[in-house]
């Protein structure tokens, strides 16, 4: 019984993230990638690229980021740029440029949890 | 049961004793959420008196005047300047030449984090400089003011940020101004070197016909051009 205290914390804490299931970005987040943002953020001529260096079509590519830095925060997707774009989080001027094709809150969420699970290369 | 009860029942309250502190102290980190390199800040001074947090930071940017003060003016970029701008958004100022900024703010001990909403109203002063004045109906501070100085050192600036920020919440003295300080240190230590590193592409992409990342790669060691700026990318 001394321990349930330290379990329940242990559980309470882990639980969250185990019932996400393991997002694979060959899988998963690929896809979204092809249909939502390659079609700008692919060099050398895709109008997001040329804006700001961005290429999408690769996982390290995307790691490397913007000239101005990254956009995935490996772990961390509220503080993710990607994330903060997709999500509406970045003003009104990102959403339209990005709004051509609508991202679904599914797919948000797939992105969300991918970079929350470490953005792997998996 | 009884014990687990009540063990559950110390652990809830542990967490709400320490959680109110902890996050208020939290939300004080983000006061300034603007962000460089260690050798790079000339000064950086944090102290509070009353409640009230004076804040003076300056640095001498590798890059010129002009593009200093187009990245502290790219408002719909701000999140750009530190990760812990979670969300951002450009609003319309009743006063003409205003600009409003509403910020969400990710603000993170070890332990906890907390959002804090910041509104500041800003504009350009005669002498150039920019001021910030949080709107404390719309934020979670009861009054904040803040000024970039941003003064031409040849092809470099002078970068100076001088701010004052009243919390709307309990600051428990017990943490220490020493822990505030070191993570406002690391705060803009962060934001200053962005605002370099993307005054610095933009010098050179300024240049670029296409704007591409190999031309502006391959034009960041050479020679400064002189183009019109390209605020049309902000």
């Amino acid at each position: 019984m001394q321990h349930s205290g330290k379990i329940i914390i242990i559980l309470t804490t882990c639980l969250p993230a185990c019932m996400n299931q393991q997002v694979s970005y060959q899988r998963d987040v690929t896809p979204i990638f092809d249909n939502k943002c390659n079609g700008c953020h692919t060099a050398p001529h895709g109008y997001g690229y040329k804006l700001t260096g961005l290429e999408m079509d690769s996982y390290d590519s995307l790691m490397q980021g913007t000239i101005y830095g990254p956009v995935v925060l490996v772990g961390d997707s509220r503080r993710s740029i990607l994330n903060k774009f997709v999500e509406g989080r970045a003003g009104i001027m990102q959403q339209s440029l990005h709004g051509e094709e609508a991202i679904t809150s599914e797919e948000i969420e797939v992105l969300k949890t991918w970079v929350d699970q470490g953005a792997l290369n998996n | 049961m009884f014990q687990l009860c009540s063990r559950l029942r110390y652990i809830t309250y542990l967490f709400q004793v320490l959680r109110l502190p902890l996050c208020t102290f939290s939300a004080l980190l983000c006061l300034s959420s603007y962000a460089v390199a260690d050798g790079f800040l000339e000064q950086v001074n944090v102290t509070e008196e009353d409640g009230i947090y004076h804040i003076h930071i300056s640095a001498k940017i590798a890059a010129s005047e002009q593009h200093v003060r187009q990245v502290l003016t790219d408002y719909i970029h701000i999140y750009r300047l530190s990760d812990s701008v979670i969300e951002s958004e450009v609003l319309e100022s009743p006063v003409d030449g205003h600009v409003q900024v509403r910020s969400l703010v990710l603000c993170c001990t070890p332990i906890f984090c907390r959002d804090a909403v910041r509104v500041d109203d800003i504009s350009e002063l005669e002498s150039g400089n920019l001021q910030a004045v949080i709107i404390p109906d719309k934020s979670d501070f009861r009054s904040g003011t803040a000024v970039w100085e941003i003064v031409p050192d040849g092809k470099n600036t002078q970068l100076s940020y001088k701010a004052t920020i009243e919390p709307d919440f309990f600051i428990p003295p017990l943490l220490g101004t020493r822990m505030v300080i070191n993570n406002m240190r690391e705060e803009f230590k962060t934001t200053f070197y962005r605002i370099e590193h993307i005054a610095r592409v933009n010098e050179t992409r300024q240049c670029d016909d296409d704007f591409t990342l190999t031309s502006a790669v391959r034009r960041a060691e050479g020679e400064p051009c002189n183009n019109e700026l390209i605020t049309s990318l902000q």
